[in-house]
């Protein structure tokens, strides 16, 4: 998990985009048990309304789901279902940026290519 | 059930009332083993100064009383209004405290009379103890006022206070004082309704002040 | 869920008007942030709402009842406040176990094995007296008379005051625990606002007698930027909204803005960053007495 909550943006997003990353990342795998309401208001210091607006907003777009009396978990197929919300975010979110610094200090599309293909680890598919 | 508001503010202040009964009694168990020390065995003595004990025992009562009602428009007014009290809880209570502190305390003296022969002042020690109460009333409409005298306030009032009642208690018991004589030759009745109207007097003034009081 | 309510509030101590017409409502099952500078009259506003001073105008309600003398409206609330360690007589010389008993006697729902179990987490003696206490067990005591009272709004005056900080992440701690797991109204008046932020849900800011505002603390921030760049873009993208502590660096500008609605963009030329709560609240505060 985040250690420090930033100040960007919205408490409540951040406690969800925290939870997407874990279960992109398999630490959180699927029908895994998430930290309750409480816990995670603790950990981070904020209201707990704040952390179940958070975890509610993921409930809604069916990434976790509730358990009666024992807590909220994640949902099958919800890895995938993330992937494909980050996608149609990535170009507002990562692209854009990276084109707005790289005119500002002048790179040209061709370095870009080139630096993309520095992945020699090829971490990219 | 949890009891009511008034009920637990009503223990609460007779608890109080009791504190101060201990209080009390503890100084004047000292006395009592120093008199008890000094005096044994020569009779006379022993009587007048088992006479001179009765009469300091009634006026520490009637003093701590006087004083916890002092303190109590001071700091533990604040105290217990700032922890959901009503103003007119406070002002019952203390009455109440008065009541347990000197029903019980004038009891004890009384009690101790009858066994060392004493009667014969009765008049005075149940005198002091109708007193009490138009003293306590008085202390705690002051205590309202020196609020804003502080420390020397409240000084001044214990003094004098203490050097009255030391002189008043002393002469009174003592035989052949004019002092005591006028007291022992006044009317009951006349005693008993200046009483009376002080304590009224003074209990509405404390009524007053208790009413606008505030946490500190 | 139930509502205290102060409308019209004025308090004046001789000719020093220390409230001035006044109103808030407090929403029962939600945490509250009560801020304002030294002397703005937090204090006296709480004292205000508890029926402990009297108001010199205005009403205080709770569910519609008023408050004053009121052993219904009155055994719901619980204002803890700073224990003064003097008195007019000199030190105060109560010890904390008569104290806490005199809590036990007063507050309905008072829950003594809560307290007990806090003594302990606080390490307080019992046993001393009020005047031998350090500033940081003064503030722990009032905590746990706050915290065992189980009242449905507990106000929390200056709690942190002297607690260091490992104690001061407890009481936080405590805090959302108990919220979480009963649901009661906390109204915490702090100075230390940016630690508590996130705890509030309402925040409600009090500035010379006044209230600034009282709001959902994540909708207020939502509105707040902190627009700089080069000063006259600045002035112009800033045109129009209300805007406080201007900062100026050479040609640089940076300017504080609380707009009514979230603003998409201020436009190209400025950069835009989100606002903390304290930032916001130094920024409003300072500008209202134009000082440097």
């Amino acid at each position: 998990m985040l250690e420090n909550l930033g100040e960007d943006k919205s408490i409540y997003l951040q406690i969800g985009e925290m939870i997407e990353d874990e279960i992109l990342r398999d630490i959180l795998k699927e029908e895994d048990q998430v930290p309750s309401t409480t816990e995670l208001s603790k950990y981070y210091k904020i209201n707990p309304a704040t952390a179940a607006k958070g975890i509610n907003l993921l409930v809604d777009r069916d990434i976790l789901y509730k358990k009666r009396g024992i807590g909220m978990f994640v949902q099958s197929g919800a890895k995938d279902k993330i992937k494909k919300a980050r996608r149609d975010n990535f170009y507002e979110s990562y692209v854009k940026s990276i084109i707005s610094e790289a005119t500002l200090i002048g790179i040209s599309k061709a370095e870009l290519k080139q630096m993309l293909d520095k992945d020699d680890k090829q971490k990219l598919l | 059930m949890k009891k009511s508001l008034a009920t637990r503010s009503n223990i609460y202040y007779a608890v109080t009332g009791l504190k101060l009964l201990g209080t009390v009694g503890a100084c004047v168990l000292i006395m009592v083993a120093e008199f008890f020390i000094m005096y044994y065995g020569d009779d006379e003595l022993f009587k007048y100064q088992m006479n001179t004990l009765v009469m300091l025992a009634m006026m520490f009562l009637v003093m701590f009383n006087g004083i916890f009602s002092l303190y109590s428009a001071n700091w533990t007014d604040s105290m217990v209004l700032s922890m959901g009290a009503r103003r007119k809880d406070i002002f019952r209570g203390q009455i109440i405290k008065t009541v347990v502190a000197m029903v019980l305390g004038t009891g004890v003296v009384i009690a101790a009379m009858y066994l060392t022969d004493q009667m014969d002042h009765l008049r005075i020690v149940i005198g002091m103890a109708i007193a009490a109460f138009p003293i306590s009333a008085l202390f705690y409409a002051l205590g309202h006022k020196i609020r804003k005298f502080g420390k020397m306030g409240f000084v001044v009032i214990i003094m004098a206070a203490t050097i009255g009642g030391i002189l008043f208690g002393l002469n009174a018991a003592t035989p052949g004082n004019p002092l005591a004589a006028f007291v022992r030759n006044l009317n009951t009745g006349a005693i008993i309704g200046i009483a009376v109207v002080l304590y009224l007097l003074f209990e509405l003034w404390a009524y007053k002040l208790n009413k606008k009081s505030m946490v500190h | 869920m139930s509502t205290l309510s102060g409308k019209n509030l004025v308090k004046k101590y001789g000719k020093d008007t220390v409230l001035k017409n006044v109103s808030v409502d407090i929403e029962t099952g939600k945490i509250y942030g009560l801020i304002g500078r030294n002397g703005a009259g937090k204090t006296t506003l709480l004292s205000l709402l508890t029926a402990q001073n009297p108001a010199t105008e205005g009403e205080i309600t709770l569910d519609g009842q008023p408050v004053w003398e009121n052993e219904e409206a009155l055994s719901h609330i619980c204002y803890s406040r700073e224990i003064s360690p003097l008195t007019i007589f000199g030190p105060n010389t109560t010890k904390v176990k008569a104290y806490l008993a005199t809590a036990k006697a007063f507050y309905k729902n008072w829950d003594q094995a809560y307290a007990d179990e806090l003594v302990k987490l606080f390490n307080i003696n019992v046993k001393k007296r009020i005047n031998k206490l350090s500033k940081g067990m003064l503030s722990a005591v009032t905590i746990i008379v706050a915290l065992a009272s189980k009242a449905e709004i507990t106000i929390l005056d200056e709690p942190v005051a002297g607690l260091d900080v490992v104690a001061r992440e407890q009481f936080y701690k405590l805090i959302i625990d108990e919220y979480a797991a009963t649901g009661r109204t906390f109204i915490i008046s702090t100075h230390i606002i940016e630690e508590a932020a996130n705890l509030f849900e309402r925040v409600i800011m009090v500035d010379d007698g006044k209230i600034v505002l009282q709001e959902n603390t994540e909708e207020l921030l939502s509105r707040a930027y902190r627009v700089s760049g080069d000063s006259a873009a600045v002035d112009s993208a800033v045109s129009g909204f209300k805007s406080y502590n201007p900062e100026n660096l050479g040609n640089h500008k940076a300017v504080t803005v609380l707009a009514n609605e979230p603003v998409d963009s201020f436009g190209e030329s400025v950069q835009v960053e989100p606002v903390q709560l304290q930032n916001l609240f130094y920024a409003m505060c300072v500008d209202t007495r134009k000082e440097a």
